[in-house]
């Protein structure tokens, strides 16, 4: 039972893979010319959004270090945070709202590079700062008592002893970049700026799935060699915060939260009057109600099947090498899973492609995301057991189901939340908007702006409905458990 | 004499229930080792901290030459500190750890240079000035660690279980260079032990501490 799980699970995650494999007779080389051109714009997109995402990062980590208290900490990183949880698209409209306004130009290189930098500095700030107070604490309180000035610390200790961390997320973010579909495909112009819109274009602009796969296979070894190349970092010695004083730098904070405001406050743009008109008119009255319908089926169904798959996981991740096999799992891009559906699943309704899509990518990002620490956690208890001479059903019903059933419901909150913003998949695999991800996107291709905006709001509403549901369960069954 | 006055600190413990640290009043001599000698949990290393300036402590006060250290930043204190685990800092030199904490006390280069020519000679160092940290011996890391701590002319220096990490041979001997060294600069130096045998060897004057308090 166990080994056939873990067979159908593997196969569940690598099913791009395999469907893209199968259809390897139809693979045909790409324009040579073009992948140059594109290749190099990609390059230099990423790394110039990289290399921006690491030095605001690194303001923002040491803005971070400027925080006393431990709660005026948790909603300064959560706010850093936010740009990179909520769905891209909302990002994206923001920008493009705080464009309008200004009377900027809002197409090309430099649009996609400033988007990426808002969605990711914040991240990095966050990331970067649970480094630095894991590997530095114990040098901070050496640099403090040598009276050592920030200057200096952060010249001659920072620096060197956090290269390969900086490095590791430069390497982080430009792979993110890399691959990134919605920001390149809305901002990025007639030049596509990332192989995941080459891809995009090959199939639905010129339908020709030979040169398509073509592109696939060279992005995905891209992807590989970024990932191979990423290394991780080690974590040892415990913080001290009173000694991290020595790198505070408060206006830094304000300039990682500036950037948060910048994007909340640009989808305030016109919110009311984007509402008035969809209210005004029949036929977008009744697009957003279906939008709605559709969107929520597929955010509560992402949610559950989540719940299911990380349940699976839990049940048969007792093996080291499955739980090692989950971590190092390298989702395939969304453009790539979309693809490998539309060839391999046509007879299903557009709703569960998505669906389906989005759990082949977010399943393993979701284990590493919690589960997995949860499961290292209970692991001398799953020892106990065995010693015990407890069975395969018993250990989970009794030792890991009621421990890991709430972590995987907020868990699967979290993914329901995505799950409403799903944007990449949607658009590869469907002709038509059925999504409120989707209307957006047209909505703001059509330049009606206020409209997107109201649309926009309206997904994150049911995202946060849905993500609410499964909160809710979980903190039901956390005290049922009690 | 320096005085501290007021240290008191209550915390919750992790394992549930309470800690203080509660020393009305405790005068360090200003020469000679001073050992502050208690069992595990005692509150050796939360006085240390505080003495140092990591732990926050309200309403102390640590007059030392007239001056309240208690008033000032951590990085002000000029205290030479060697912690019981890591020192050094482990992409730089023996010799540039020292340079380092010179550079950071405003020391000039050139004056820099010629203490770290001195400790070098008094610490036994020569051998082992340009190796990298990582390659240094226990007792290598340890001397290095004192020299980096001695470099800034500190008022106090403060040890924290300096020899934990040590085999019993070199032990000996880095209690010997301590005691010479101490002597040779007179600092007034703080000692946080638990072992019998750093007292024995090393103190000019114990203060036991037990329960957060000292008897």
């Amino acid at each position: 039972m166990k080994r056939l799980l873990t067979l159908l699970l593997i196969l569940f995650l690598i099913y791009p893979f395999i469907i893209l494999l199968s259809h390897g007779y139809q693979l045909s080389l790409p324009d040579m010319d073009r992948l140059l051109v594109v290749g190099a714009w990609s390059v230099i997109q990423s790394a110039l959004s990289a290399s921006l995402s690491i030095g605001f990062g690194v303001v923002g980590c040491l803005g971070l270090f400027s925080l006393r208290s431990k709660l005026v900490l948790k909603g300064s990183q959560l706010a850093l945070m936010l740009p990179s949880f909520i769905p891209t698209l909302f990002v994206v409209l923001s920008y493009i709202n705080v464009l309008d306004f200004l009377g900027a130009s809002l197409f090309g290189l430099h649009s996609v590079i400033i988007c990426h930098v808002l969605v990711s500095c914040g991240l990095v700030a966050v990331l970067l700062h649970q480094q630095v107070s894991h590997k530095l604490g114990n040098y901070c309180e050496i640099g403090l008592v040598s009276g050592a000035g920030r200057f200096i610390f952060f010249r001659k200790v920072f620096l060197p002893l956090m290269k390969i961390e900086l490095l590791a997320l430069w390497f982080f973010v430009f792979s993110m970049c890399f691959s990134s579909f919605t920001v390149p495909q809305i901002l990025g112009g007639r030049t596509p700026l990332s192989l995941d819109v080459l891809i995009y274009e090959n199939i639905k602009i010129y339908s020709d799935m030979g040169k398509a796969l073509g592109v696939v296979v060279v992005q995905f070894l891209c992807v590989l060699t970024l990932v191979l190349l990423f290394k991780k970092p080690k974590v040892k010695a415990k913080p001290s915060h009173k000694s991290m004083k020595i790198l505070s730098f408060r206006p830094g904070l304000f300039v990682g939260l500036f950037l948060t405001a910048v994007i909340i406050f640009g989808d305030f743009f016109g919110v009311l009057t984007g509402f008035v008109k969809l209210y005004n008119s029949q036929i977008d009255r009744e697009l957003l109600l279906g939008f709605c319908v559709n969107t929520a089926f597929i955010s509560l169904m992402s949610g559950l099947l989540s719940l299911l798959l990380l349940m699976i996981t839990a049940f048969v991740c007792e093996s080291r090498r499955v739980s090692q096999l989950m971590m190092a799992f390298i989702a395939p891009s969304g453009v790539l899973v979309g693809f490998s559906l539309l060839l391999g699943a046509e007879f299903l309704a557009p709703e569960w492609r998505v669906i389906l899509g989005f759990l082949m990518i977010n399943t393993s990002v979701l284990y590493r995301m919690g589960m997995y620490s949860y499961l290292q956690l209970i692991r001398p208890q799953l020892v106990l057991a065995r010693v015990a001479s407890a069975g395969v059903g018993l250990t989970f019903f009794r030792v890991i189901f009621p421990q890991v059933f709430t972590k995987a419901l907020h868990l699967s909150a979290i993914a329901s939340f995505w799950a409403a913003g799903e944007y990449t998949v949607s658009t590869v695999v469907s002709e038509s908007d059925f999504t409120l991800a989707l209307w957006v996107k047209s909505l703001m291709a059509s330049y009606r702006l206020p409209e997107a905006t109201a649309a926009s709001w309206a997904m994150i509403f049911i995202g946060f409905l849905c993500y609410l549901f499964f909160q809710g369960a979980s903190s039901v069954f956390s005290k049922k458990t009690l | 004499m320096s005085l501290v006055k007021k240290l008191y600190k209550s915390f919750n413990l992790n394992s549930g229930g309470s800690f203080t640290l509660d020393i009305p009043q405790w005068e360090i001599p200003d020469s000679g080792i001073t050992v502050v000698s208690g069992p595990s949990g005692s509150g050796k290393t939360t006085l240390f901290k505080i003495l140092i300036g990591l732990e926050e402590c309200k309403g102390m006060s640590w007059v030392h030459d007239g001056e309240d250290l208690s008033l000032l930043p951590v990085e002000k204190r000029r205290l030479g500190v060697v912690f019981q685990g890591e020192n050094l800092f482990p992409h730089m030199s023996a010799a540039e750890n020292i340079l380092f904490s010179a550079q950071a006390r405003g020391v000039s280069k050139h004056e820099a240079q010629k203490k770290i020519n001195n400790l070098v000679e008094q610490l036994k160092l020569k051998s082992c000035i340009d190796s990298n940290t990582s390659v240094l011996s226990g007792g290598e890391y340890q001397r290095v660690s004192l020299a980096r701590a001695l470099v800034g002319a500190p008022r106090v220096l403060l040890l924290d279980e300096p020899f934990s990490a040590l085999d019993t041979d070199t032990r000996k001997g880095a209690r010997e260079l301590v005691k010479d060294i101490v002597q040779l600069y007179n600092i007034p130096t703080l000692l946080i032990t638990h072992d019998d045998e750093d007292t024995f060897a090393l103190a000019d004057t114990v203060v036991k501490i037990n329960q957060g308090r000292i008897q």
